[in-house]
């Protein structure tokens, strides 16, 4: 890891809006590893990722930060900790409207959370703007298990909504980077 | 940084009694008449339901068990052939004026601070025992004193007028419910909303729900940007977890103090150097997160902050971080 | 999680004797695997079932990392990719004009020879893209 670089990992199922995010704040255009989708019951999607996303952010007066995609399905996990690699942090897309939420909460949280080493950043897509319900269940779940990363409802197609989740984890980022980790 | 007190010269108490014998009871009423004016506390007498205290009789019967699960401050009253009752406040019987005058100035302390929780918030005990009004608006107050379960009937319906409408709030569920127009003026304005009171009327139909948190976020901006009363302002205060903003503004600042105040206890003054936050912002911002039970109280923390703490753009990615936030139009 | 192969079952059996055919005329394979282009097993040799599904899963993130790199560096489309070390192979290369696209990932130990090994997967692919083609 240089010193003029650091590195934002975008998670979550397929279908979340991983792509969509990094897309919208890469400088560059982003690399993709994009395939034909055969699994159309898990998501209805023509392509998905097979390997990564990669986009880049250039930062005015040198150094910049690499953004990375994980592939959403389970049998590309071997991915994750590959791409995971010193990540300064990482931020979890999820669709609120999919059955199987509970299961992907489960699974891209505790593949990435490193009991609370990882900054980490929840963005739960496709939800009604009233709708606390789902946000609130989510937070409760995760707080029986001592997890407690923020957790936002957001639409990764507006631009701002991608800049909230980026900023949350940036103010994780720096609060760590205080040593203000142990009480 | 010092807070301005403003104190009273006189605040007023009842004192409710729970299964203590007449003798006992009438006994009290005289000591309360002879004790006027001796305490800094006007206590009068009232039925349990009213009263901010109570004394109760140790013995163990329906009524009482009642009433200790009200959770009132109560003073346990026993005899000297019983077991000592293990509770903080106690008064044996036969009890002279002076006992009681003691016990009921030192009950007095701890609800200056309010709520019933004085078993685990030593930080709430330390505030003196001054005005709770001038600091938060009577809304803010009624609603400490709802979520506390200081009402009369924890599974009923309150309710708070204003201009705009009406706004009601269940603290069993502790949701709010109202129209979307008076939510929509909560959040863009200030609406000065009264004081919660019981009623009898059901939630109409045409209302939307909002969660605790949301209600004291939109609120507290107007009606509790001083460190609310009962909480200390010397303590040291640190979340629970980050809260639920929903949609409801939430600019770096706020975000900030949730990834510091999550991290660790820290007091305001530290909290203030490191985020550079207003004092208006950061009390407002403990307010909403207190009312909402996401705060949790210690003594001052002796442990100092780390001495990069205050110094922006060092670290490993410091001077990274901030070319980001301009590079990205984020907030300097 | 199982899919439904994006082959039917007689076609299934024809690739699955492709496979075969190529492992007893090359020396050094110890796996092959037809994979879909986004990482299911379509058919393979007789290796453990687990085994076979992550190499599709890899070999098709590979082979797509391959594509990434080669549309980078302005060469024309990735045909194949290879993976060597001293103990041996691990080639991916795409079975052409097929729909839904597929590709064959070929492990050989140090018995092999590279260029024979090569030769016999292109061979292979080439009889499966006339075998399966619609």
């Amino acid at each position: 890891m240089t010193n003029d670089e650091f590195k934002i990992l975008f998670t979550g199922p397929m279908g979340a809006g991983k792509t969509t995010a990094i897309t919208a704040l890469s400088d560059q255009e982003c690399v993709s590893t994009d395939v034909v989708n055969t699994d159309i019951d898990q998501c209805d999607k023509e392509m998905t990722t097979a390997a990564l996303d990669y986009g880049f952010i250039d930062i005015p007066g040198g150094g910049g930060v690499r953004l990375y995609g994980t592939p959403g399905q389970e049998r590309f996990r071997f991915m994750w900790p590959i791409l995971a690699n010193n990540a300064a942090g990482v931020i979890v897309l999820l669709n609120g409207e999919h059955p199987d939420l509970d299961s992907h909460l489960s699974v891209f949280v505790d593949a990435f959370w490193e009991q609370g080493a990882m900054p980490m950043v929840i963005g739960v897509g496709r939800l009604a703007s009233e709708d606390f319900e789902i946000i609130e269940r989510i937070t409760d779940t995760l707080l029986e298990r001592h997890i407690s990363p923020p957790i936002f409802s957001v639409d990764v197609r507006e631009k701002d909504d991608v800049l909230l989740l980026v900023e949350a984890l940036l103010c994780q980022i720096e609060v760590n980077e205080m040593g203000m980790m142990q009480a | 940084m010092p807070i301005s007190w403003i104190v009273e010269t006189m605040r007023k108490q009842r004192l409710g009694f729970v299964g203590l014998g007449d003798d006992t009871a009438s006994a009290c009423l005289s000591m309360l008449k002879i004790m006027d004016g001796r305490s800094e506390v006007d206590w009068s007498h009232s039925d349990p339901d009213s009263a901010d205290v109570l004394m109760i009789s140790c013995d163990q019967t329906d009524e009482t068990q009642r009433w200790e699960r009200s959770g009132k401050p109560r003073i346990v009253v026993y005899h000297g052939n019983q077991q000592k009752p293990a509770s903080p406040f106690i008064l044996q019987h036969p009890f002279r004026v002076m006992q009681l005058l003691s016990v009921l100035d030192e009950v007095a302390g701890t609800l200056s601070s309010g709520g019933t929780s004085l078993s685990h918030s030593p930080a709430q005990v330390a505030a003196p025992s001054t005005s709770v009004s001038n600091n938060v608006s009577p809304f803010w107050l009624s609603l400490h004193e709802a979520v506390n379960g200081n009402v009369t009937d924890p599974a009923g319906l309150l309710v708070s007028s204003s201009s705009h409408g009406v706004l009601y709030f269940k603290p069993a569920s502790q949701r709010f419910y109202a129209s979307k127009a008076l939510f929509r003026q909560l959040a863009a304005g200030s609406v000065e909303l009264g004081p919660l009171k019981s009623t009898a009327e059901a939630v109409p139909e045409e209302t939307v729900a909002c969660p605790l948190f949301s209600l004291c976020w939109m609120v507290s901006r107007y009606g509790a940007t001083h460190l609310a009363p009962w909480m200390n302002p010397e303590g040291a205060f640190h979340l629970k977890r980050w809260p639920s903003f929903g949609t409801l503004e939430k600019s770096r600042t706020h975000l900030s103090l949730c990834a510091l105040m999550t991290k660790r206890p820290l007091t305001r003054e530290q909290i203030q150097q490191v985020s550079h936050c207003s004092e208006e912002e950061l009390d407002r911002f403990i307010n909403a997160c207190e009312m909402s039970d996401l705060m949790v109280f210690e003594e001052a923390v002796q442990v100092p902050l780390p001495e990069a703490a205050a110094e922006e753009g060092k670290g490993r990615f410091g001077g990274l971080i901030k070319g980001l936030r301009s590079r990205l139009g984020l907030s300097a | 999680m199982k899919v439904a192969s994006p082959l039917g079952k007689t076609e299934t059996a024809v690739a699955q004797k492709e496979l075969e055919n190529f492992q007893e005329n090359t020396k050094g394979v110890t796996s092959a695997v037809l994979l879909s282009a986004d990482g299911f097993e379509v058919a393979s040799l007789q290796v453990n079932k687990d085994s076979a599904s992550r190499l599709a899963a890899m070999g098709s993130s590979l082979a797509a990392i391959s594509s990434a790199i080669a549309k980078e560096a302005g060469i024309s489309e990735c045909s194949r990719l290879i993976v060597e070390s001293d103990e041996g192979v691990v080639a991916v290369m795409k079975v052409p004009n097929l729909k839904p696209p597929l590709a064959l990932a070929v492990v050989a130990n140090d018995a092999s020879l590279l260029g024979q090994l090569l030769w016999g997967a292109k061979n292979c692919c080439a009889s499966l893209e006339e075998k399966l083609k619609k």
